[in-house]
């Protein structure tokens, strides 16, 4: 498809269109019909009571707040370790880097339930902070670093030579340089921590719901459709109002600005350099902590250590107990991956070509397309739940709902890591190819063909991470005789008792080496200097 | 123990990943006096103005200014102006800001007017950096680093990047300014004319092995 795309670059407006329209109206239609479903219900007059009403406001403020001080406090915390990470010369750098950014394709339930493990304020506030903090400090290292890196550090020295201390010169020269990452790391983990939902609902305090919660109990306990539609219209106002306020913020912050081609990192030399390094290695602890107590907790039967819950977990399963067993949840869930990730892999391809074909209005298409990263996950399942129940097609439990649910969920990576890699490519190198002597397939394979190819190959495995650790879709679209591991595992820590605590651990344990050894295999066949995600 | 000896450079040594880059370099600046230093690039003579700017540690020798060390003194207390190659402004602020950077509030206005004047830009206090040309560019790094009024300057090449004539007229205002406000400075170049233009007094660096 991007050769089909790219040899019409040039070529007259129109065809570009053709090509461009297609794909997208396919995928657009997609992204866009669960949002549309939410919004119609949304502006119904039961919908609207649930909007106008002063508890909903407090959950709303709520939801802020909480998404607020983890935007902070997450910014905080990565910027001596993105100092660290991307202008020193520390040893064993990228396995402290791989540590400190591995939480963010962690699946969320699988997380909640290491910190319920390890945090005595668990179901609390702090607790939901603690995890966002998490989950995202890897994400602002890798933002916020990857500008930091590449600053001209003689900048710095012409401040300190005009007479300005270290600490000043880092507020007045270097946090203004750094601000359209920090800026643009703030906007996205605000995104993500306000649109939180397996976190939240595993650690948080009950009766504290955040939008996404509330809009799950309406939906799945009170079977409110009406309250939680006018919830997640809410939710996606204030998504995209947010999104359009960091991106004004962004453009007013950004400066144009010379930056080195390398990053040049210095060896450690004060005490501030210490300090920032020592902090990283505390950072990459407290990152591991969670994940070991985890481990520890799925072994551990009574007083002393054992694989009972592991043979419990593969038991065939018990009614009174569970509704599934480990190996049955899991197998369901390897094969509701497998669907999203050829879905969404196959969608973001698409949707790539098309904004390719598009031009410079396939900047407009690229960010329409990113929505679902921003609707949250929680609305894109209640929106194909909608869809399910109320369509013309009557779709009411089937099971195709979970993977394209999951598919959505995923399209905004897949489209991230793919599209990079294809505009990094230059059409001068394929003529070049060719001038070489190499036959057109071959000239394509050479240069665009065989990156696409690498990139569609780690898009899709980052997809099948996505969709096998997807909660928040998940839980709106699945049948209850046939949970994933996620939802099964949300639904054993429901439960009392030691077994299924143990089970749930067993079950996270499990998933959690799935994704590690899923994303693992990804990051090895990424090109490098690929950008994106 | 103050004197008026001004820079004194004693058997200083800088390496750089394990190599010796400068060995027993030994240099005066006297206070009312503008040193040219003449090496071959590659030499060390910007490593040499970053340790005596104090934005780099020496290996070994000592850097005192009118008799006193201060060889470990941070660089924002040195008083020591730095101008490399680049103008290196600072991007996210305009030519006025730039300027007064270095500078208190405190009659800050009247010294950034004061320093365009000097060097022939009046008036272009609220000016874009990104829309000035190199050789303004230039002057605008040079009122910056004359700002907060230095006991000593350094440049770095300061006129690298410019066309030759450029570069001549450059020389001649710098010298001017220079002696304008009584700064005494280092000024590094690998140009013999530049240096015979600009300085009192010219330094040959030799590399720290003899070239074959």
């Amino acid at each position: 498809m991007t050769r089909s795309e790219t040899s019409r670059r040039g070529r007259t407006r129109a065809s570009g269109a053709a090509w461009a329209i297609t794909p997208l109206v396919v995928v657009g239609t997609l992204v866009l019909l669960p949002v549309a479903a939410v919004v119609v219900a949304g502006l119904g007059t039961e919908a609207l009571e649930t909007i106008l009403a002063p508890s909903t406001w407090r959950i709303v403020a709520y939801t802020a707040a909480q998404a607020v001080a983890s935007t902070v406090l997450s910014i905080a915390l990565a910027l001596p370790a993105a100092y660290a990470l991307y202008r020193l010369a520390l040893p064993a750098r990228r396995t402290l880097l791989a540590v400190v950014t591995v939480p963010f394709i962690l699946p969320t339930v699988v997380v909640g339930l290491a910190f319920r493990e390890i945090l005595p304020f668990a179901g609390t506030t702090a607790a939901i902070i603690v995890a966002h903090v998490f989950f995202n400090v890897g994400l602002v290292v890798r933002i916020v670093g990857g500008l930091w890196g590449h600053l001209d550090e003689r900048l710095i020295d012409v401040s300190r030579t005009l007479g300005i201390s270290p600490i000043r010169t880092f507020t007045r020269v270097t946090l203004p340089l750094l601000r359209p990452a920090i800026l643009g790391a703030a906007a996205l983990v605000f995104l993500f921590t306000f649109t939180s939902f397996g976190v939240v609902l595993v650690l948080g305090d009950p009766s504290l719901p955040t939008i996404e919660v509330e809009i799950y109990t309406a939906t799945a306990q009170r079977l409110d459709l009406p309250a939680a539609a006018g919830l997640a219209l809410l939710q996606f106002v204030f998504v995209a109002l947010a999104v359009a306020w960091s991106m004004r913020l962004q453009e007013r912050a950004s400066v144009r600005q010379h930056l080195g081609d390398d990053e040049r990192r210095a060896p450690v030399a004060s005490a501030w350099d210490r300090a920032c390094a020592a902090w990283t290695w505390a950072l990459a602890a407290a990152i591991a902590i969670p994940l070991l107590a985890l481990v520890a907790r799925s072994l551990r039967v009574g007083d002393g250590w054992g694989l009972a819950w592991y043979r419990e977990a593969f038991s065939p399963a018990d009614a009174t107990t569970r509704a599934a067993s480990a190996a049955e949840s899991l197998a369901l869930s390897l094969q509701y991956a497998a669907v999203a990730t050829l879905l969404a892999t196959a969608l973001g391809a698409l949707a790539c070509a098309g904004i390719l074909a598009a031009g410079r209005r396939g900047a407009w298409i690229d960010a329409a397309l990113a929505l679902p990263l921003g609707v949250s996950s929680v609305t894109i399942g209640f929106g194909l739940l909608l869809v399910s129940l109320r369509g013309p097609i009557d779709m009411r439990g089937s099971w195709i709902l979970v993977p394209l649910g999951q598919a959505l969920v995923a399209l905004p990576v897949v489209i991230r890591v793919v599209l990079p890699l294809l505009r990094s490519v230059d059409p001068r190198m394929r003529q070049v190819a060719a001038t070489l002597g190499a036959s057109p397939l071959r000239a394509w394979w050479a240069t665009e063909g065989g990156l696409a190819l690498r990139g569609i190959a780690v898009a899709a495995g980052l997809a099948a991470a996505v969709a096998l650790g997807e909660f928040g879709a998940t839980a709106f679209l699945v049948r209850l005789d046939a949970p994933t591991v996620p939802v099964q595992i949300v639904r054993l820590l429901g439960r009392p008792g030691e077994a299924n605590l143990g089970v749930a651990a067993v079950l996270s344990v499990l998933l959690l080496v799935l994704t590690l050894v899923i994303v693992g295999a990804a990051e090895r066949i990424r090109p490098r200097r690929s950008g994106g995600w | 123990m103050s004197d008026h000896t001004g820079l004194r450079v004693r058997d200083l040594a800088i390496d750089y990943e394990g190599r010796a880059i400068l060995r027993d370099v030994n240099i005066d600046v006297h206070p009312d006096e503008i040193v040219a230093l003449l090496g071959p690039s590659g030499s060390g003579k910007s490593s040499l103005l970053r340790c005596i700017a104090g934005v780099q540690q020496p290996s070994i020798g000592v850097i005192a200014w009118d008799g006193e060390d201060i060889t470990t003194t941070p660089a924002h207390r040195r008083r020591i102006g730095l101008v490399f190659q680049d103008p290196l402004l600072f991007p996210h602020r305009d030519v006025g800001a730039n300027i007064g950077f270095g500078l208190a509030a405190e009659g800050r206005p009247q010294r950034v007017a004061e320093l365009l004047e000097l060097v022939g830009l009046a008036g272009f206090e609220r000016r874009d950096v990104a829309t000035l040309s190199g050789g303004e560019a230039q002057r605008v790094a040079l009122a910056r680093a004359l700002a907060p009024r230095p006991r000593l300057l350094l440049l770095d090449e300061p006129f690298g990047a410019l066309d030759r004539d450029l570069r001549d007229r450059l020389a001649v205002d710098v010298r001017t300014l220079l002696r304008a406000q009584g700064t005494p400075a280092l000024h590094v170049t690998h140009d013999r004319e530049e240096a015979a233009l600009i300085a009192d007094r010219v330094v040959q660096l030799a590399p720290p092995t003899a070239a074959p």
